[in-house]
């Protein structure tokens, strides 16, 4: 028998480098600040999201290392690693965990440290989400991959590099009302002239900052007083590169994964009302909406104006995003679906709608999608 | 002729890196006169790039000359890389250049050290190897990063670059080795020690005693053993450590500037050590006329010359265009401050 | 970590040519190789070598090097497409940036990849650089 599954509860930690906390003190933060917007969970199972323990924190096995410092016990335990998009990743595997009926509820806390070292440091462990025998070992990092790509769409569309900044400048906008951005500060249109480039046409102020992070989520089949149900989940998948595709502007797996979700939660795109998108990179945010068939191929930069954050009736990153809201990689996947989650439950206009999450390692190398709606 | 020609070079190639830095430029930094760098006749030199060393100058040299002998890699029955700057101090440049070339395990392999010699004395190994039956065809690889302690006179000529040749049938090739000869004593003209970066040498010892007195030797040693007379080559080739010393060195042997000015590449490229000599022997081959005798003489400090009769075979004139000519690399250049010259060349000493 | 001498064994193949896979059922080549084709799924690929010539499509100039290869920067990282009909990126060397164009005629050249200290193994592969002169012979990427 297929069980409902429903998020309960959440909590998100400020991103930001926090020099003073490790891993274990900011998942305890994250769990803390559940527990107490919520009541206390007992969780039958603890999943961790976490994409570069090993490098960033010489951890491995960081699941079972969380759950002994929360003092929980009799716990089923895992890590769910799969680069940038473990966060959802691992969403999929609690729904499946409890729609199964093996898990009754599951705490997932998605955790990252990725200020540990200098930033050259850090854009090598980041440099391993790709195929590292075909791209890390050459300096064929992220940051290049997403400014050739930008590339391409602005000679394809006939775009300029200022045609693009307007979602930098409206991430941050929307990130200074989200508490726990990292973040909080307005952008000119005309900011880009003093941002360093990381990869030509790219600036850094096109790049996501780095900061550490933990969010949590309470996940479980039964609804309680108030919850949001999780509709509809997909994955797809496709090459690690972007450029062995038929179109390396058009994220197949990004599509996939959401028709898939969309499917299964038995509706059309229109009913989704709010999404967090995956936006790491500036060219990424239109790659992706155009991908999730939210507006037409090329159409996304004319679509998107610095005063709103909303796609016809879609409302789009909200908290900022990736670019303002922060990346602490294994950990976005459950910041996102908690802000989504917060506001559906928060926000009356959206209370007889969807909302939906976009994951993505890479360029749409792997991909995953929630639908979630208010069902109490 | 003395004996029947029993080795050929079937193919030739050369590589020089892309950066240039200027004799001026060193003389500026270095507070040097003018008529020092005059003194040397080096304009300015060949630098390789941050990512490139003897081995990946090698590869490109080696690469251009197998294309050029047209010979299949299986056919290589031998890779002597001759060089005084090996990326590794233990574990052979040989190795990794004909694996990248795809010569299979089938073959001998070796880095050969003589000081600026060592490729020279590969040449000669190698008739030795063909000549008895041992080998098909052998990849010979003179190839440095030369190195130069900063601000000593040397850092005017010591550069990077390489040439290499591929040794085989006579009946395949474009040119023949008709003769050679090596002369060789012990003589401390120029050394480096294990472990340290950068070689010292006897400043004016280094001519007399050494280059003049070995490149003679081994020339007139060639000359009787052969029955050859200098009159007999239109092209004469000497090792070229500056411009000026092949020029000396021609002018004691009688040998007619306008021989040697054709194989002459240090004033353009630097002293590319191993590669010195036989870039101009790569020069030389990318404009001889069949029938042309080439002299060749390079020279290694400690100290040795080698002195070799080439004569040239219609066949070249098939083979020239199938790679680019030493004029072209010599052409193709981008110049460099003497700040990125140390940073690339790695003198600048990091964490 | 120290480099893998293991690893830099392993992969000597790919690291010193380019190995790309050809589709026999419907033709597409593509880089990396892989088990079967991404077009069409067929597994009747074949591993091919290229011959290292090929175009210069688009590039980047990235000043955001990861560590270990910050002697490097900035890099010039491409998409090329070898004349074997199939693209993949690269890093070029050797062109002054203001001289790059797309559409650049490219060879494929062995450089360092990357140096482990001043004791570790020196890691060899593939980049790109201009072709020197004029378009000579076969290419590199033999055998």
């Amino acid at each position: 028998m297929i069980r409902n599954v429903f998020i309960n509860a959440g909590s998100a930690v400020e991103i930001d480098r926090h020099f003073d906390k490790g891993f274990k003190a900011l998942a305890l933060e994250a769990f803390r600040r559940l527990e107490s917007s919520y009541g206390s969970v007992e969780p039958d199972t603890l999943v961790i999201s976490s994409m570069a323990p090993e490098s960033m924190s010489e951890q491995i096995g960081i699941a079972g290392v969380i759950a002994d410092h929360l003092a929980l016990r009799r716990l089923k335990v895992f890590r769910v690693e799969m680069g940038e998009a473990s966060g959802l990743a691992a969403i999929l595997t609690a729904y499946s965990l409890v729609s199964s009926g093996l898990s009754k509820g599951v705490l997932v806390i998605g955790v990252e440290k990725v200020s540990e070292y200098p930033v050259s440091l850090i854009a090598k462990v980041y440099s391993m989400i790709g195929d590292s025998d075909y791209t890390g070992l050459y300096g064929i990092s992220p940051a290049s991959e997403a400014a050739i790509l930008a590339k391409i769409y602005m000679d394809r569309y006939g775009y300029s590099y200022e045609d693009l900044f307007k979602w930098p400048v409206l991430m941050h906008k929307n990130a200074v009302k989200n508490p726990h951005a990292q973040l909080r500060f307005m952008l000119k249109s005309d900011s880009y002239k003093d941002s360093p480039i990381i990869s030509e046409p790219l600036r850094l102020l096109d790049a996501y900052p780095f900061g550490d992070g933990a969010s949590a989520l309470y996940i479980s089949s039964m609804p309680g007083d108030t919850a949001v149900e999780i509709s509809g989940v997909g994955s797809s998948n496709d090459s690690c590169d972007a450029i062995s595709r038929e179109d390396p502007l058009f994220f197949r797996s990004v599509r996939e994964s959401f028709d898939d979700a969309l499917r299964m939660a038995g509706i059309g795109r229109d009913r989704v009302k709010y999404i967090e998108i995956h936006d790491s990179y500036t060219p990424y945010a239109y790659i992706v909406l155009e991908s999730l068939g939210l507006v037409e191929r090329g159409d996304a930069p004319r679509k998107i104006s610095m005063e709103s954050s909303s796609i016809d009736t879609t409302y789009v990153n909200i908290s900022g995003g990736l670019k303002a809201r922060g990346h602490p990689w294994g950990a976005t996947g459950i910041y996102q679906t908690y802000e989504v989650f917060r506001s559906l439950l928060g926000e009356a206009e959206l209370s007889d709608s969807y909302g939906a999450v976009q994951s993505m390692n890479g360029p749409g190398s792997q991909s995953y999608s929630v639908i979630m709606r208010r069902v109490r | 002729m003395s004996a029947k020609p029993q080795a050929g070079i079937m193919g030739w190639g050369a590589y020089i890196p892309l950066y240039r830095l200027r004799a001026s430029e060193i003389a500026r930094i270095w507070g040097y006169d003018d008529s020092v760098v005059k003194s040397l006749w080096i304009e300015e030199k060949a630098v390789g790039g941050v990512d490139e060393d003897t081995i990946t100058i090698g590869w490109e040299a080696s690469r251009y000359a197998l294309m050029r002998a047209k010979i299949d890699p299986g056919e290589v029955g031998a890779v002597f890389v001759g060089t005084e700057s090996k990326p590794y101090a233990v574990k052979p440049s040989a190795t990794i250049i004909a694996e990248a070339l795809g010569i299979p395990p089938q073959k001998l392999a070796s880095d050969l050290e003589f000081a600026c010699r060592a490729a020279s004395e590969a040449m000669r190994i190698s008739v030795g190897l063909i000549a008895s039956g041992m080998i098909k065809a052998s990849l010979v690889i003179g190839a440095d990063t030369a190195q130069a302690s900063p601000g000593d006179v040397l850092e005017f000529t010591a550069s990077s670059g390489g040439a290499a040749f591929v040794i085989g049938d006579p009946s395949n090739s474009v040119a023949i080795i008709e003769d050679s000869y090596s002369y060789i004593t012990d003589t401390p003209d120029f050394w480096r020690r294990e472990g340290f970066p950068y070689p010292e040498h006897g400043e004016a010892f280094t001519g007399e005693p050494a280059y003049f007195s070995h490149i003679m030797n081994a020339v007139k040693g060639l000359l009787d053993k052969s029955g050859l007379r200098i009159s007999d080559f239109d092209y004469v080739i000497f090792h070229q450590p500056n411009g000026k010393f092949p020029l000396q060195v021609g002018s004691k042997l009688g040998v007619p500037r306008e021989k040697i000015l054709p194989g002459i590449v240090t004033p353009y490229v630097g002293n590319t050590y191993n590669g010195s000599a036989l870039l101009g022997l790569a020069r030389v081959l990318d404009m001889a006329k069949p029938g042309s005798r080439i002299l060749l003489a390079p020279f290694g400090s400690g100290a040795g010359s080698d002195a070799f009769s080439i004569l040239v075979l219609d066949r070249i004139e098939e083979r020239r265009a199938l790679a680019p000519t030493v004029d072209e690399m010599i052409k193709r250049k981008s110049y460099i401050p003497y700040g990125e010259y140390v940073k690339v060349r790695r003198k600048i000493v990091k964490a | 970590m120290k480099d893998s001498a293991p690893r830099i064994w392993r992969m000597r193949n790919n690291l010193y040519r380019i190995r790309y896979s050809k589709c026999k059922a419907c033709g597409a080549s593509f880089y990396p190789a892989r088990a079967s084709c991404i077009r069409c799924s067929s597994r009747d690929v074949e591993v091919r070598v290229s011959l290292g010539l090929g175009t210069l499509v688009e590039y980047t100039v990235l000043y955001q090097v990861p560590a270990r290869m910050q002697d490097n920067a900035p890099m010039v990282i491409g998409v090329v497409r070898l004349d074997e009909g199939f693209e993949l990126y690269g890093v070029i060397v050797d062109a002054d940036i203001k001289d790059l164009r797309k559409g650049m005629r490219v060879e494929a050249v062995l450089r360092r990849l990357r140096v482990d200290g001043s004791s570790g193994l020196i890691t060899y592969g593939i980049k790109f650089r201009p072709v020197i002169g004029a378009a000579h012979g076969e290419g590199s990427g033999r055998g």
